[in-house]
């Protein structure tokens, strides 16, 4: 019953996460990326209900923004995501020419 | 390979489907249900996956792993003859009758070793089998034993069905062991990128999303349009013969 419960009640996080939760957007190209309610709380911040409407969706990652001016009262934490993986192959002991 | 854990004439029926498109010989099952279901399939290219990491209830928090396949499969030398693993599910079903040709040229034209869906770079980011993987030094300890890599905090994820090698990446990993529980998902990607090999996702548009069998309009349209797989039908051999 416990797990049932447990189950609903994130369920019902993610639906308000979709319906009230703030647009998150990649700080770097400005695309939404997802929902998700922000919930400051004993010195942390929680992310909730997180949901991306790409199929699959991409995680993100938070950081704090730039500034071009010394800002001291603000800092602005930020969302982006790790780009689509697209390393080289690297084979030191079978490759015929690693410095290719 | 195919990974499958049904009855003995779903099975069957699976078999005959993909028999349509890839010569019998070039087909093996791991099977993943009761002992005695897999002594009546009639198959010679098998494999009975024992292993409690295979056998999982909830697949995500016990960290459900493919690797006793891995491993079943190069020690019964069922990738011999062979230049490509294509490692699926019973419930992906290939639409297209030149499906491996397909993914053979999708493969060399990215100068791919291995395919998957969804992969991701997922490092830095709430990917929740990240969190939890990293939470443990010992994973990023073990990723760095084996990295041939620069970047030996680069971790990746990628979905578990249908995922397509090149057999020296298939083997290469079958060759690693996994020193404690890691998530599939985490774990396929991860070790193939840190051994070398180059990871690319599968066209977007590869697959359709969806539980309808084939007799639904809904895989009728996905064929016509050269849709290349539908996933999860879950029913396709169990509720129809092909």
């Amino acid at each position: 019953m416990n797990h049932k419960l447990r189950k609903l009640a994130n369920q019902l996080v993610v639906v308000a996460a979709k319906l009230i939760g703030s647009q998150i957007r990649d700080h770097r190209t400005n695309q939404p990326i997802g929902k998700a309610i922000l919930l400051p709380f004993r010195g942390k911040i929680h992310l909730l209900g997180y949901h991306c409407p790409q199929e699959h969706g991409q995680h993100v990652i938070p950081e704090f923004d730039t500034q071009q001016r010394a800002t001291y009262w603000k800092q602005t934490i930020v969302f982006t995501q790790q780009p689509e993986p697209d390393y080289p192959r690297e084979h030191p002991q079978r490759d015929p020419n690693p410095s290719e | 390979m195919i990974l499958t854990h049904q009855s003995r004439t779903a099975v069957e029926n699976m078999l005959t489907h993909w028999n349509r498109i890839v010569p019998i010989e070039n087909i093996a099952v791991a099977y993943g249900g009761p002992l005695e279901t897999f002594e009546s399939i009639e198959h010679p290219h098998k494999a009975f996956i024992t292993s409690d990491r295979l056998r999982t209830t909830d697949h995500q928090r016990e960290r459900q792993s493919y690797h006793p396949i891995f491993q079943a499969i190069a020690a019964q030398k069922l990738t011999d003859g062979h230049e490509h693993v294509h490692l699926t599910e019973f419930d992906h079903i290939p639409l297209q009758n030149n499906i491996n040709e397909l993914q053979e040229t999708f493969l060399q034209n990215e100068g791919a070793d291995v395919l998957g869906y969804a992969v991701r770079r997922v490092d830095r980011t709430n990917n929740p089998h990240y969190l939890t993987h990293v939470h443990e030094a010992r994973f990023l300890d073990f990723i760095a034993s084996i990295s041939v890599r620069k970047d030996k905090r680069a971790i990746f994820s990628m979905l578990g069905f249908g995922t397509f090698w090149t057999k020296e990446a298939f083997l290469a990993l079958a060759n690693v062991d996994e020193p404690f529980p890691i998530y599939l998902e985490i774990f396929m990607p991860t070790v193939a990128h840190h051994l070398g090999f180059r990871l690319r996702s599968f066209p977007a548009s590869s697959y359709v999303s969806s539980q309808a069998t084939f007799s639904s309009p809904q895989v009728e349209k996905a064929i016509a349009n050269g849709e290349w797989f539908v996933h999860p039908a879950k029913d396709q051999w169990t509720a129809t013969t092909t």
